[in-house]
Formats: structure tokens, C-alpha cells, sequence
């Protein structure tokens, strides 16, 4: 007779990764989740903790500003930046910075990146709902991203319920992706996405999918890697809204190879982040 | 450990493997040793009583499964349904007041019938989440704070909030720790800490495993559970609570 204790230890066990994680898709607690969080140091503390948990070894932080606004001002982002800046240097580098930025303001975009990617080294650039990626404002972005050799996490979603005005479909990142055939662009939100909006990228191959977004539907990552293959599937969370576990076990738990569930948990985002994200020799 | 949320058959919008084997072997691969088992094909249907039949037979050759039919208590007939539940032994009883279509503020008769009959109610606020159904047939959400209230006008009846998300559990746990026989499951409950900030608001012992399985991952709904909390916090998540329920549908 299995003792409870013996079940649970049977449960974690299948949950463990068994390799290094990189989390493509994190935002602070101080902008999700109604966490009562004392500053950075308290964010990092309990973020950094649940991530590493579930075996986390390094994770894309984005944050969106504490107060979530959708159309950003570019003070907005400066703060947004700084404080994810602050998350990475107390956090021993475990969180990977991204810029955020507001196409609604291009020139400034384009300067809030050369401040935080070229100058502080942040290992990429984030875009969420101020406008849609057919907005040729987005454009100078996607250039920048190019010129200094970052992915572009790109939110997308297909709601039955109706997106927002700013918010992109999945058809709206296939054209930037066609527009922009040197960048490289992470489309966010898999299970948001749905079936139809993989079939949408599917001939972009400059667009990596992330798993984040949605319920742990059965079938969903297997999807993505049955129609773009699992060189092109990354794993992300989207927490603190979805939970690091729940979706750590949407790959883990995947009717897929052990080598394909590496490559969508580890290799894949490694190979699309520059080299002082700093995971050589982690594996 | 007792999954209380795991469905069988056909679902239009997902792609799942729903055999009853295909579900039990999920589920049982991830620890469920008790299953609460319901069937999909009736959901959509015009009498989902009918689909019922399917999960009873499973339960009678499976001793891992208990049945838990759907009631549509808008059906003339589902009085006797209630009873062929009582017959055969099935302790809990699902509703689903949006696929249904009736609102739980009119509910009170219905509600003494399966108090009446000793069965344990289970009210599914949400089976897919409305911004990825398919565009023809969206579903709202049931008001979970509808299905407290209904608890509440009804004590002796064991209610289980079925489906509700992590903050809408939060936000009604007072009032599930004041009546005696209120219980929610786990099934959507997500996010950073989210089980463990229900255990802190004092539902330990008022939440019940469930993993929705075939509709999600039945790993992650454990991992939801066996992350966060120690082990007997877990175990009676995942076992202890839902056997004291069970009991009382016994």
C-alpha cells in the first residue's frame, strides 16, 4: 500500500523537469495578482521562490508598470524598466529583463530601448496591447530589435469574447513577422491563441509561440509542435497570473519526446536570447 | 487521492481524449484513486440525462469510478433521475445552470428535492473559459457568489462550488467557513500561491482536488497542490476533505 506521503513524492518526481528551465513570459508580483509585497526585495522573494519551486533556473521578466495601464506613456515605461532592472540586479540574475515599450510612441520606444538593451542590458524587448502589430508604428521597434540582436515578445490572443482595441490577434503577428523577416518574434499566449491562431504563423518562421496564456488544456503544446515543430514552441507562464507548476506540467506532461520537451523548456529561448542572458554551461 | 472533477466523451471546441479509459488512465497516472466521473456528450445535449447511463456503467464494472450524473432539473422528468442516483449509489449530483438555462435564486424546490434525497450538489459555475468557446455557442459563467447564497438558504445541503477561479474562491471564503456543508474545488483555482493564499484564508479543509480532466492536464492540476503545501495540507486537499464529503452522500 502506497502511503500518501509516497504518492506525493510520486507526483513531484514526475513533475521535475529534469534539465534547466528558462521562462520565457513573468511579470512582477507588483503588477499582477493583488500580492502585498514589500518593494523589489519582497517581489523577488516570493516570485523568485514559487519559480524555483517548480525548478525554474531562469525566468523573462516584463513588467507592465504597477498601475497596468495599456497604453503606456513613455515615463510609464521608464518606471516599468527601472523597476524590472531593480528585480534583476537583487535577484542574482535570475530574472532576464525585457523592454517594454509603447508603439503608440515610437521615438521614444526606439530611445527606451537603446537605454535599456543597449545601455543596461536587457536581453529583450516586450510589446502588449497599446497597439496592434499591423500598426506600422511598430515598425522602428522591430528594427531596433534587429539591430541589437533580441526577440520580440509580442502578447496575442483570440478572444471569443472580443479583444482589445490595441490588442493583436495572432494574424496581426504573422504580418509583422512577414514584414520583419530578420526579427525574431515570441508570440505569447499559446492556449490564448488557440489551434487557429497557430495555423495563422505557421509559415512565419521567424515566430516562436510561448505556452503561456489560458487553462493547462489537454493537447494544446502537442498542437503547436505537431504544426510548427518544437524547434519553434518556448516554454512561458505568464505568472504570477497562471501559476509556474500548472504550466511547467503543460510540457512536462505532453505526450512528446524527451529531447523536444528540452528543446521547448530550454534550448529554444537560450538560442533566441543574446549571450550575456548568461545561460552558457547552465544545461 | 479522490479527483471530484473528471469528465468522459465528447467536447466540440477541444480536441481530448475522453474514452472513459483514456480518462481514468490519466487521472490514475497522477495518484486519483476515486474518481467523481460525468459525462460530457449530455452537456449539449436537449435531455442530458441521457448520457448519464454511460458513467453508470463505468462506475459498475470500474470500482475506482463513482458516477456523477448530470441533473437538468428544468426536465420534467428529472425527478426520477434523482432517483435512479440514489439507486445506483451516486453520491453527488452535478448541475449546470448555463447550459441548463435556469437561475439558482429560483432553485430553492429543486435544491430540497436533492436535499431530501441525501445527495451532495455540485454546481459547475464554468466548464471552458467564454473567450475561447466557440463563437456560436459561448456560455456565460455562473455567478459563483449564486451558488453561496444558495448554499446558504439551504444548510443542510452539502454544496460544491464547482469551476470558480482563485479570487472568486477568495473572495467568498468567509462565507463558505460559515456554513457547515460548503465546499469548492481546485480545478481553475491558478496563479502564483493561489492554493496556498486559500489555505491561508482558512479553506484547508473546505477544498476538494478536482482536475477537469480530459478538458486540462490532470499533472497540473497536482502541481497546483503538491508545490505549495506540505503534505498534510495536501493530503487532505487531495483525499481527506472529499471523503468526509462522500460520506455524507453515502
Amino acid at each position: 500500500m502506497t502511503s500518501a506521503a509516497d504518492l506525493l513524492r510520486l507526483v513531484r518526481d514526475r513533475l521535475d523537469p529534469g534539465g534547466p528551465v528558462i521562462d520565457a513570459h513573468v511579470h512582477p508580483l507588483d503588477n499582477f495578482g493583488g500580492f502585498h509585497i514589500d518593494g523589489v526585495r519582497g517581489d523577488v522573494d516570493r516570485l523568485r521562490g514559487a519559480a524555483r519551486r517548480v525548478g525554474i533556473t531562469r525566468a523573462c521578466l516584463f513588467s507592465l508598470h504597477t498601475t497596468v495601464p495599456r497604453d503606456p506613456t513613455p515615463a510609464q515605461c521608464r518606471q516599468a524598466n527601472d523597476y524590472a532592472l531593480a528585480m534583476r540586479d537583487a535577484s542574482d540574475g535570475f530574472f532576464l529583463p525585457f523592454c517594454y515599450v509603447s508603439p503608440t510612441t515610437p521615438a521614444a520606444a526606439v530611445a527606451e530601448i537603446d537605454r535599456c538593451v543597449a545601455g543596461e542590458g536587457m536581453v529583450g524587448i516586450k510589446l502588449w496591447v497599446a497597439q496592434r502589430a499591423t500598426d506600422p508604428r511598430l515598425d522602428p521597434i522591430l528594427q531596433r530589435s534587429v539591430d541589437l540582436a533580441v526577440p520580440v515578445l509580442q502578447h496575442a490572443w483570440r478572444k471569443t469574447t472580443g479583444n482589445l482595441p490595441g490588442e493583436s490577434f495572432p494574424a496581426d503577428v504573422a504580418d509583422l513577422a512577414r514584414r520583419h523577416p530578420q526579427a525574431r518574434i515570441i508570440m505569447a499566449h499559446l492556449n490564448g491563441c488557440n489551434p487557429r491562431g497557430v495555423e495563422d504563423v505557421r509559415d512565419c518562421d521567424n515566430v516562436f509561440v510561448d505556452t503561456s496564456g489560458g487553462d493547462p488544456e489537454t493537447g494544446m503544446v502537442e498542437l503547436a509542435v505537431e504544426r510548427l515543430g518544437a524547434h519553434r514552441v518556448v516554454y512561458g507562464s505568464d505568472a504570477p497570473i497562471r501559476h509556474f507548476g500548472v504550466t511547467l506540467a503543460k510540457v512536462v506532461g505532453a505526450r512528446l519526446s524527451d529531447v523536444d520537451k528540452r528543446a521547448i523548456l530550454w534550448d529554444n529561448l537560450k538560442g533566441l536570447l543574446p549571450e550575456r542572458a548568461g545561460l552558457g554551461g547552465m544545461e | 487521492m479522490i479527483d471530484t472533477c473528471v469528465w468522459t466523451g465528447h467536447w466540440g471546441s477541444l480536441a481530448i481524449p475522453g474514452t472513459p479509459s483514456d480518462v481514468i488512465d490519466s487521472v490514475t497516472a497522477v495518484g486519483a484513486t476515486k474518481i467523481l466521473l460525468s459525462p460530457l456528450n449530455g452537456v449539449w445535449a436537449h435531455n442530458l440525462h441521457a448520457a448519464n447511463a454511460e458513467v453508470y456503467a463505468v462506475a459498475v464494472t470500474d470500482e475506482r469510478v463513482l458516477a456523477a450524473p448530470l441533473l437538468d432539473p428544468t426536465l420534467p422528468s428529472w425527478t426520477e433521475q434523482v432517483q435512479v442516483a440514489v439507486d445506483v449509489g451516486a453520491p453527488l449530483v452535478r448541475w449546470l445552470p448555463a447550459y441548463s438555462g435556469f437561475a439558482l435564486e429560483s432553485a430553492d424546490g429543486w435544491a430540497r428535492i436533492v436535499t431530501d434525497a441525501q445527495r451532495i450538489l455540485w454546481v459547475q459555475t464554468r466548464l471552458e473559459d467564454p473567450r475561447r468557446q466557440h463563437p456560436l455557442g459561448v456560455v456565460p459563467d455562473v455567478d459563483a457568489a449564486a451558488v453561496i447564497d444558495l448554499a446558504r438558504r439551504h444548510p443542510d445541503l452539502a454544496v460544491v462550488l464547482g469551476g470558480a477561479t482563485w479570487k472568486t474562491v477568495l473572495d467568498l471564503a468567509p462565507a463558505i467557513l460559515s456554513l457547515p456543508y460548503c465546499y469548492a474545488d481546485t480545478s481553475m483555482v491558478d496563479g502564483v500561491d493561489s492554493a496556498l493564499r486559500l489555505v491561508d484564508a482558512g479553506l484547508a479543509t473546505r477544498l476538494l482536488y478536482g482536475s477537469h480532466a480530459p478538458l486540462f492536464m490532470p499533472l497540473g492540476a497536482m502541481a497546483r497542490i503538491v508545490f505549495d503545501l506540505d503534505d498534510e495540507t495536501a493530503h487532505l486537499i487531495l483525499h481527506e476533505n472529499a471523503n468526509t464529503l462522500l460520506d455524507r452522500g453515502r
